[in-house]
């Protein structure tokens, strides 16, 4: 059983990132929506400065410290939350495949999200480390895809890859 | 990422650029081509037509440019155990699927990739939240026949194989049956959706309102009396299942079906051929299919529910397209299904008093159009003939509803046994045959008016398992004996 946490280096970047979007958002509704009265243009600035300064030094430190995901071999497990828990819990052998997205620099950022899709849900693990994201990987093609698939016959393989040759 | 140290990347078929850049380029080829065809052809033309079309031929070279760059940045690889697949140019997102969880594959042949030597190949899983598949490819054909021999569902059968094939009058009776004008009109609508310039080009470079007036004006001098507006939507109802007919003729045309040991493959497709891999254990259930003509002739049509196979909306999951109902039970007992339970522990059969409960729907449609007719007649006096031709035309289906909804009360019936649970009932125009395995129903409902709580009776609702979970209603059920089954599900799944 190994227990991994969102880095916190994507909680650190998303910090940063949000207030400049959400300047960025502000900045161009003075532009293009300038036909509004000037109070109600001064209220949603001060609504989406409160949500950037909420989101960026409430939620986001609360959420990465709340997150954590749990592989065993039996179990992937997600717990998340910050007023409500969450817990999702997905059998191991239920697991059918799985998506890895990365974004440029991820080793760097912290960026890496793996979809695991079983039959009938997806547990998204995200902000995972590369390393950790590799691990899992190399975990679960260790215990749930290393299966076999039924005896092909060795002479028919060899025939077959002697002819592709 | 983490892959095997020796697993080589290949890339798709370099078919694939055209695929990326697609959209983009139609957009451009059409005022292109029509700029070129003012001309005759000489080079001093040519040179002339590329100075005043320059900007879109730059624009077209930009998109191909792209579209090449994102192809060399997918790939595919494989080792032992998974097949993987990686796209995307800054935002990288790599598929690993496990061999052993690749519960059916299709491999595609069209027309335009055949001269390539070209396959589209699509995997999928049980884990069915994606419509078509979890993974598709377009590979060389020799690069098929590499990744072959590492995939099982794609080497075929481990066992002896007996292979069954439909008669091509039998695929056209099929066609007809099962082909309609709705679903015709939604593939037109994702048409238009997805390309809708070029759909429009297209439909003005045909003329098509030209020809559907002059259509019109032909019939009406064969249908005289009929509103015109009526003959204008009956030919375009007519246009929508003839199209329907050609797709489902080209689509099923060379039905063969090859069964034996672990997995069954399904060979369709006179244009675009596909071949279809499934393994036996994805197969959720049986369905034996008719409408009211079939079941006057005793034919039926075998239907599968299976990950990977006839998920798409524009495809049926079809297995034998049309088959004589005492043929279809040898083939049957292939997937180790009896045509009848032979000891059942629960069985149940809908009962002619209760008839109310199978014919209100249809009834008082029935009724009320005739209202809406009177009403309408009486409100919009000089639009006397298109209301009632219009009237006559929506009563028609559903008096043939009515018909198959009395039919369905002497049809309907459930019975359980240790193993399987086979029902018998109507949905929309269609009678179903479903025989599952009780493990493949993950739930039950039983709901009642306060009438039906009065008489005992209740509608019975089974979900089943599949990449779309699907629920089958069979109505004015005696209580006592769905409750029983209830039990013995439960009994069933607490005792596992």
């Amino acid at each position: 059983m190994k227990q991994y946490y969102a880095d916190r280096h994507a909680q650190h970047i998303l910090q940063v990132v949000t207030p400049v979007a959400i300047l960025i958002l502000i900045l161009m509704i003075w532009f293009f929506l300038s036909i509004l009265p000037r109070w109600l243009l001064w209220v949603l600035t001060v609504l989406l400065g409160i949500a950037a300064v909420f989101f960026a030094l409430i939620f986001l430190p609360l959420w990465f410290g709340s997150v954590s995901y749990t592989v065993t071999a039996t179990h992937i497990t997600k717990r998340s939350g910050i007023v409500f828990l969450q817990e999702q819990v997905m059998r191991t052998q239920a697991l059918q495949y799985s998506t890895v997205l990365r974004t440029p620099w991820s080793e760097k950022t912290g960026m890496n999200f793996i979809s695991l899709h079983a039959y009938g849900g997806t547990i998204y693990l995200s902000f995972l480390r590369r390393s950790d994201v590799e691990e899992i990987q190399a975990f679960l093609q260790h215990t749930v895809y290393y299966q076999a698939q039924y005896d092909v016959p060795e002479e028919k393989i060899s025939k077959e890859l002697a002819e592709e040759e | 990422m983490y892959t095997h140290p020796n697993a080589v990347r290949y890339h798709e078929h370099p078919i694939k650029i055209l695929r990326y850049s697609a959209k983009n380029v139609w957009l451009l080829i059409f005022p292109l081509l029509r700029s070129l065809r003012f001309y005759p052809f000489s080079i001093q033309n040519l040179i002339d037509w590329g100075k005043d079309a320059w900007f879109d031929l730059l624009i077209a070279a930009l998109i191909i440019c792209f579209s090449t760059f994102r192809w060399y940045c997918c790939s595919y690889f494989f080792d032992e155990d998974s097949i993987y697949a990686q796209s995307g140019i800054f935002l990288k997102q790599e598929i690993e699927i496990p061999f052993s969880k690749i519960m059916a594959s299709v491999e595609e042949h069209p027309l335009y990739l055949r001269s390539f030597h070209a396959v589209r190949l699509k995997i999928s899983t049980v884990s069915g939240n994606l419509p078509e598949s979890n993974m598709s490819l377009i590979l060389y054909d020799h690069d098929l026949r590499r990744l072959r021999p590492h995939i099982a569902i794609l080497y075929g059968n481990d066992g002896e194989t007996t292979a069954y094939r439909t008669p091509a009058w039998r695929v056209f009776l099929f066609s007809a049956l099962f082909s309609s004008s709705s679903s015709s009109a939604i593939y037109v609508a994702i048409l238009f959706f997805q390309g809708e310039q070029v759909v429009l080009e297209l439909l003005e470079e045909f003329q098509a309102r030209e020809l559907l007036e002059d259509a019109t004006e032909r019939a009406s001098a064969i249908f005289v009396g009929v509103p015109r507006i009526g003959l204008t939507v009956g030919i375009v109802i007519l246009v929508l299942w003839l199209l329907s007919f050609f797709r489902n003729m080209l689509r099923y045309a060379n039905f063969r079906i090859c069964f034996g040991g672990s997995f069954y493959s399904i060979h369709i497709g006179l244009l675009n051929r596909r071949h279809f891999h499934l393994r036996e254990t994805a197969i959720v259930f049986l369905d034996l299919r008719q409408n009211l003509i079939m079941k006057l002739f005793g034919m039926v049509s075998l239907h599968i529910r299976c990950p990977g196979y006839g998920s798409r909306q524009d495809t049926l999951p079809v297995l034998i397209p049309l088959v004589s109902k005492r043929s279809s039970w040898e083939i049957l007992e292939k997937f180790h299904v009896s045509p009848k339970l032979e000891a059942p522990i629960v069985q149940e059969k809908s009962k002619l008093r209760f008839f109310w409960s199978f014919v209100w729907l249809p009834v008082i449609s029935i009724l009320v159009t005739f209202v809406v007719q009177m009403i309408a007649t009486w409100l919009f006096p000089a639009f006397r003939v298109e209301i009632h031709f219009f009237g006559f035309m929506y009563l028609l289906p559903l008096s043939w509803f009515l018909l198959v909804r009395v039919v369905s009360i002497f049809h309907q019936s459930i019975a359980m046994d240790q193993e399987k649970v086979q029902m018998h009932f109507s949905r929309g125009f269609i009678f179903h045959t479903i025989t599952v395995s009780r493990e493949n129903i993950v739930r039950m409902d039983i709901r009642q008016t306060p009438l039906q709580k009065h008489y005992g009776l209740c509608r019975l609702y089974l979900v089943c398992n599949g990449p779309r979970q699907q629920r089958f209603k069979l109505i004015a059920l005696s209580e006592k004996q769905a409750r029983q089954m209830m039990q013995e599900l439960e009994a069933a799944t607490s005792g596992c």
